[in-house]
């Protein structure tokens, strides 16, 4: 087996990069691909058969293999007046799969490719040019359920664009019906001259899919030059190891029975599903001498110590120049002893509160937008940790970074990219305190919800000069958030109009710890939040803070955004109330922020007065009311989703508590108020409603408390029974029954 | 194809056309003016009429944005100037040339020109454009609005006096349009010119009638003036036809090994020819994928039906075509039929290309034309979409053509029935019901289900039989064969109505409709702009019949709740015989297109029936 998928692999490349090759027209490739790919013989495709436990699926995968190969090698290469050594890589991959279609969705879903055929930036210089070019062919072959074969032919594709440079194509696959199998392939030809970045040879498959895969087998193919990582993650088997030849390695995964993927909420697919990740790298000496030291790697560590090492490199301020405008801010405002003496509390959040003042509210020509996205920009972690550090070594303050991955990526055993994980700050005083370099709202001590309870390594940073950084490390487990930090306190006092058609709320949200992030992201105006962030820190005033070769025009553009941005306004406090009850109100008469929560440790606090239909309903003379619809939507989950295969990931601990008031309206008594009492408690949290009443005053006491934010999968049924009671009181009424009867 | 995510880097399938109308319309742009011209001309060597267009348009942003300019063309025309200025600088770059993404068309000839221009707040953007229709047979209509509100615009038209053309005013009522026209003395040309001032931005609502019934433009036609040579455009529908025909003359393969097989297959153990016609229709339906094209004259002549049965996919002239020749291979009358579907607010009385937009088929049966659209892949025989329903219809009659109409079915052809007989258990109702879905409810609800993957199917259903309502519980479901389009599709299953029950004391209150079909289904008058068209005429038919449990009577029920009007008629009512309440439901609208000026009384009227469902029925201890 190993053989022969390498053999086609050198076979094709054989063909794709011989001299001869050049002069061969599209189409004439094509067909020499077709005949090698469909001659060649694997057991991944050998069989036809569907075992009949899934003929009640959609479609099933009989076989699926990726194949890639990459050869790199030195070349000289006149270039202008000069020259010298680059890269010249020719890189083949060939995916194909053989699948049954069962239904028209797969139908639907197979029967239509598209593709850039050809995708030409090659680039002249002067008598040179740097070629750069890939070639995409592809192939189809319907089998009947006769086991009859009808190879497609695929000139009866449709051009999309049509230049020498640029051609895309899209191939509607004719004779494809429900019953037949589909094998296809898409084989993509690329000669490369020049370095590429690295994300072009990096490969990520999970190990599940769609659709059930009966056989699969990913080969990577490289000449011993190019410098190869791998990674296998979750219980994903390590690759076979093999040659075709003194001058390759050849890495093979194969396997069967790929399992169908199933998607659950609070789920963490980096944690739970195989994968695997396959990369390479070649870089000539001249190419080198260039390249950036972070693109060193060093085979004897593992992935993460290269990343790492990486990483301190570019703790240097000459090669890596940074903001220091926080530093700049304490020494300004303190002289050196009196900021030794202060604690480094205080002292600490006018340092973080100056990046966030730097990062989210300074202004320039292609930064202008002031509407509601811009509440969602996120900063870089990594870089602003870095920058940050350099600046507390500068000022002697102990501290360390931490490096950790959010619950719902990687694990920082995984870690194979220089992206993929976060670096946050610790203040080593009289307790840790943490600086995360997130969001606008991201409070000085906050650790946001995804790092809670992940595994860190702890970095200290000794610093020998302004180029050179050495850490000791230590590993650690973040601290985690308890349910009373992650809190929701609303008030809906509820009133009653004559025609009882409608009710009136008048609702004030407190949100505290990672339970107001999400609303301050959707509510909070960047002007205002702008305004108090300057007023806080004695900023200049915005036009100030805008950069531009056009300062005139770029701070027209944000006044304009602003302005676009007020009238928004109302709009996101209306749809923060249909997101809350499913609904929209009917109408929205005040709205207001009682606490932006930015610039202080408050609650984030917000009052809106609102009427709702479709609470009340009239049932003879008296009047039936969904007082437990108050608490929101919550989500009610279908049988499919009862059962549970992996571990349960929510963002945070958390309480939500909900007080409602309301006069029983004139001439009516309420019944049912006792029936609104329960409570549930369990290892999960606590579900509770307390009802009490005076005179013709109702007042109710709802708390749903999730005292945890993971779980194993086995303590399923224990979160739902929290959450189907919170359902069940969604559905409670009382009754306002006419007196006198 | 699924690409997978995981291939998506490798794969390098960056898209490269341009997206229809895909950008989000910024409204604070204005075009402050517009001007164009259309002028006949002659081309010079050939004599072949053309028509060359020139445009200004000039922009004003209030606000930073993406302007997109573009200008659109085909194989029939081709744009000869594209430019810009920004504040009066001429920009530069070249703009973006490529083929159009249509969404629903796998391929289209379309062809555009385009910038997407970044400005700054308070730019002005001069839009200069030139373009020629290569035959003006393709050159059918004007338009005076655009995606952005505009303060004036002037179109002028150069006719010159050989050329037989006019332009039919359509929907001016409601927008200040002027027309000046003046002919030249010297050589006869007439310049017809239109000013018209603070023209709306073209607005984009859901279930809204296509544009040609909603905003001004000219509509060019042959004038049939007897003086004028160049005859460009159909003088008649004969001519019309004669031009479909000649396309379509040399189609006729029913002879054609593959179709005489493939007939004498679909048609084993047939004997009458409407079983035959039935089983060749629906096996077209169930076996042909429908894939759009557009392209060129291809656009207007349908594919070989050998190839399309090869294929198995094609257009709707394909489909048409092969319905055609299968059933000709079986040697009953059919013909290919011409039509314009209910998107277009004309008709075969003013012939030009643009009057239709589809092709069926039809077949003949006892003197009697059907009328057989197999793109509509779940209707039965003789059932009608709405959107041919009552259309002209052109059908295929040799030299000569035939001119008809669909028949307009009532609402009665569709149907969304559902009899449930259920009992109280605790505060639950539990028991069991039948489901029937006909006409384009089927169509509706089968479409849906087909688009689901097979092991979703039921849950698909269970989701229309129970409209999304988590309270209602659809279990043990079975159903008739869901690929059979001949008539129903049923479907019989347990019912569990969660929380259904109110229990307050001795009284219960039983909230029965778990469906309510049409409730809230308010139009917002504030926001609308165009009529309200649905796609189908409706008819919602409900009924439950309720075991009142021993020792409880009825003390309260919502009176019935009649409503009557030509466009629709709702009826709901509870009965009470003995120890069984009965509550039956029927909602049906006969007119899918509900006026702009009936919006009042379609909310007032749907706010009764919304009313309606909260009310509870009360049952009381006696005990």
């Amino acid at each position: 087996m190993k053989f022969k998928l390498t053999f086609l692999l050198v076979l094709i490349c054989t063909f794709s990069f011989a001299q001869d090759n050049k002069a061969k027209t599209y189409k004439q490739k094509s067909d020499e691909l077709k005949q090698t790919i469909w001659q060649s013989n694997t057991d991944i495709f050998a069989s036809n058969a569907v075992p009949d436990k899934y003929k009640g699926e959609s479609a099933v995968v009989l076989g699926r293999s990726f194949e890639m190969q990459r050869t790199s090698n030195s070349k000289f290469k006149f270039m202008g007046l000069g020259g010298g050594n680059i890269t010249k890589t020719n890189r083949t991959t060939v995916f194909r799969e053989k699948v049954k279609i069962n239904d028209k969705a797969a139908l639907e879903s197979f029967s239509k490719l598209e593709y850039e055929k050809i995708v030409d930036r090659t680039q002249s210089f002067l008598f040179s040019n740097m070629k750069n070019k890939a070639e995409v062919f592809v192939g189809v072959k319907v089998i009947k359920a006769d086991g009859n074969e009808q190879i497609i032919n695929t000139d009866e594709e449709v051009l999309l664009s049509s230049n020498n440079k640029n051609q895309t194509a899209k191939l509607a696959i004719p004779g494809l019906q429900i019953g037949d199998i589909v094998d296809y392939y898409i084989c993509t030809i690329k000669l490369i001259e020049g370095l590429e970045d690295d994300e072009a040879n990096k490969y990520f498959f999970f190990l599940a899919d769609e659709y059930h895969v009966l056989k699969y087998s990913y080969v990577f193919q490289y000449n011993k030059k190019v410098r190869v990582n791998m990674l296998c993650a979750n219980g994903a088997a390590a690759p076979v190891e093999s040659s075709s030849g003194p001058e390759d390695i050849v890495y093979t995964f194969k396997g069967e029975n790929m399992p169908k993927l199933k998607e659950e909420v609070w789920s963490s697919w980096y944690k739970n599903i195989p994968y695997f990740t396959v990369s390479s790298n070649y870089r000539t000496k001249l190419e080198n001498l260039g390249a950036s030291p972070l693109d060193k790697f060093d085979n004897k560590k593992s992935i993460l110590e290269n990343r790492l090492y990486n990483y301190g490199k570019t703790f240097n301020a000459v090669l890596y120049p940074f903001d220091q405008s926080p530093q700049k801010k304490l020494e300004n405002k303190f002289k050196a002893k009196e900021l030794k003496s202060l604690p480094l509390d205080s002292t600490m959040k006018i340092f973080y509160d100056q990046w966030r003042y730097n990062t989210f509210f300074t202004y320039d020509d292609r930064n202008y937008e002031m509407g509601q996205r811009r509440n969602y920009w996120r900063a870089f972690s990594r870089y602003n940790a870095a920058a940050a550090c350099q600046m507390l070594c500068d000022m002697k303050i102990p501290h360390d970074l931490i490096v950790t991955t959010s619950k719902y990526s990687n694990t920082l055993e995984n870690v194979f990219d220089d992206t993929d994980f976060d670096v946050l700050l610790r203040i080593n005083g009289s307790k840790p305190l943490y600086m995360a370099f997130e969001r606008f709202n991201t409070r000085f001590n906050e650790l946001p919800s995804y790092y809670e309870g992940q595994k860190a390594l702890v970095l200290t940073p000794t610093r020998h000069s302004a180029k050179e950084y050495t850490f000791t490390s230590v590993e650690a487990t973040l601290p985690v958030s308890a349910a009373e930090h992650n809190k929701i306190d609303e008030s809906l006092v509820v009133n009653f109009p004559t025609d009882m058609q409608t009710i009136s709320v008048k609702r004030n949200v407190k949100q505290q710890g990672h339970m107001r992030l999400a609303d301050q992201l959707g509510l909070l105006l960047m002007e205002d939040t702008d305004a108090e962030m300057t007023k806080m820190l004695g900023g200049e005033e915005m036009k100030k803070r805008t950069t531009s070769y056009n300062v005139k025009q770029t701070y027209n553009n944000l006044m304009t955004s602003i302005a676009d941005a007020r009238k928004a306004v109302k709009d996101n406090f209306s749809e923060e109330i249909r997101v809350q009850y499913d609904q929209a109100p009917k109408e929205l008469s005040t709205y207001k922020i009682v606490n932006s929560g930015v610039t202080n440790t408050q609650p984030f606090e917000y009052e809106t007065t609102f009427t709702m239909d479709g609470f009340v309903k009239r049932a003879g003379s008296n009047y039936i009311f969904n007082v437990g619809k108050l608490i929101g939507t919550i989500n009610k989950f279908e049988q499919k989703d009862r059962t549970r295969e992996t571990d349960i990931v929510m963002p945070s601990a958390r309480t939500l508590n909900y007080q409602i008031a309301f006069d029983v309206p004139s001439g009516y008594d309420i019944k049912g108020l006792a029936d609104l009492n329960t409570e549930l408690t369990n290892e999960i949290g606590t579900f509770k409603v307390t009802s009490s009443s005076n005179a013709n005053k109702v007042t109710l006491n709802v708390s749903r408390k999730y005292a945890v934010s993971n779980a194993p999968k086995g303590k399923w049924n224990e979160l739902l029974a929290l959450l189907d009671a919170a359902y069940d009181f969604t559905e409670k009424k009382v009754l306002f029954e006419k007196t006198g009867k | 194809m699924p690409f997978k995510q995981t291939l998506l880097t490798l794969l390098l399938l960056l898209c490269s056309c341009f997206v229809l109308k895909s950008q989000e319309i910024d409204t604070t742009v204005n075009i402050t003016s517009y001007s164009s011209s259309y002028t006949f001309v002659k081309e010079k060597g050939t004599d072949k009429v053309q028509v060359k267009e020139s445009h200004k348009i000039k922009y004003k942003c209030a606000r930073p944005t993406v302007l997109p300019l573009a200008a659109y063309y085909n194989e029939n025309s081709k744009v000869t100037l594209f430019e810009c200025k920004i504040n009066g600088s001429r920009f530069y770059y070249k703009p973006k040339d490529t083929y159009v993404a249509i969404k629903d068309i796998f391929y289209s000839d379309a062809r555009v020109v385009y910038y997407d221009l970044e400005v700054p707040a308070n730019a002005v953007v001069e839009l200069t454009v030139e373009k020629t229709t290569l035959n003006p047979i393709y050159f059918t209509n004007i338009q005076f609005v655009d995606d952005y509100k505009t303060q004036a615009r002037e179109i002028a038209i150069n006719i010159p006096a050989w050329m037989d053309v006019t332009f039919k005013e359509l929907n001016f009522d409601g927008f200040k349009i002027e027309k000046n026209a003046e002919l030249n003395a010297k050589d006869g040309t007439e310049k017809i010119v239109y000013k018209a001032v603070n023209l709306p931005a073209i607005k984009k609502e859901r279930y809204s009638p296509g544009n040609t019934f909603i905003y001004p433009h000219l509509f060019a036609l042959a004038s049939k003036k007897a003086n004028q040579d160049v005859k460009a455009y159909f003088t008649s529908l004969q001519e019309q036809y004669n031009w479909y025909h000649s396309l379509t003359a040399n189609l006729d393969e029913h002879e054609h090994n593959a179709i005489t097989a493939q007939v004498s297959e679909i048609c084993k153990g047939k004997t009458t020819d409407l079983d035959k016609v039935k089983a060749v229709f629906y096996w077209i339906q169930q076996h042909i994928r429908y894939i759009a094209f557009e392209d060129g004259i291809a656009g207007f002549r349908p594919d070989k039906a050998s190839e399309v049965l090869r294929k198995k996919y094609g257009d709707c002239k394909g489909m048409a075509n092969l319905t055609k020749t299968m059933l000709k291979a079986l040697n009953l009358d059919a013909r290919l039929c011409w039509i314009g579907t209910n998107h277009l607010a004309y008709n075969y009385e003013t012939p030009s290309l643009a009057v239709d937009n589809h092709m069926i088929a039809a077949v003949k049966l006892n003197d009697r034309f059907h009328f057989l659209d197999a793109t509509e892949t779940y209707l039965g025989f003789n059932e009608y979409a709405e959107r041919i329903q009552g259309r002209q219809v052109l059908i295929e009659d040799g030299e000569k053509y035939i001119l008809t109409n669909v028949p307009t079915t009532k609402v009665q052809q569709n149907l969304d029935f559902q009899l449930k007989t259920l009992s109280i258990d605790g505060k639950n109702l539990i028991g069991t019901a039948e489901q029937v879905w006909e006409g384009e409810e089927k169509e509706n609800m089968l479409s849906s289900l087909h688009a689901s993957k097979k092991d979703e199917m039921l849950e698909g259903m269970s989701s229309f039989i129970n409209s999304g309502n988590n309270n209602f519980e659809v279990k043990d479901l079975t159903h008739s064969d869901l690929n059979s389009f001949d008539g129903q599709v049923s479907a019989k299953f347990s019912v569990l109505l969660k929380n259904s029950i109110d229990v307050f004391g001795k009284e219960q209150y039983v909230n029965l409709d778990a469906t309510k079909e049409f409730a809230n289904f308010f139009i917002d008058t504030a926001k609308r702009s165009h009529d309200y068209w649905l796609p189908y005429k409706m008819n919602v038919r409900k009924e439950i019949v309720l075991k009142i449990p021993a020792g409880f009577a009825v003390t309260n029920k919502p009176n019935n709740l009649v409503i009557n009007t030509p466009d629709y008629a709702i009826n709901l009512s509870y009965e009470v015989n003995k120890d069984v309440l009965t509550y039956k439901k029927s909602i049906q609208i006969h007119n899918t297109k509900i006026n702009k000026k009936n919006f009042g009384a379609w909310n007032n009227d749907f706010k009764k029936l919304s009313q309606y469902y909260q009310e509870p029925i009360t049952l009381k201890s006696t005990l």
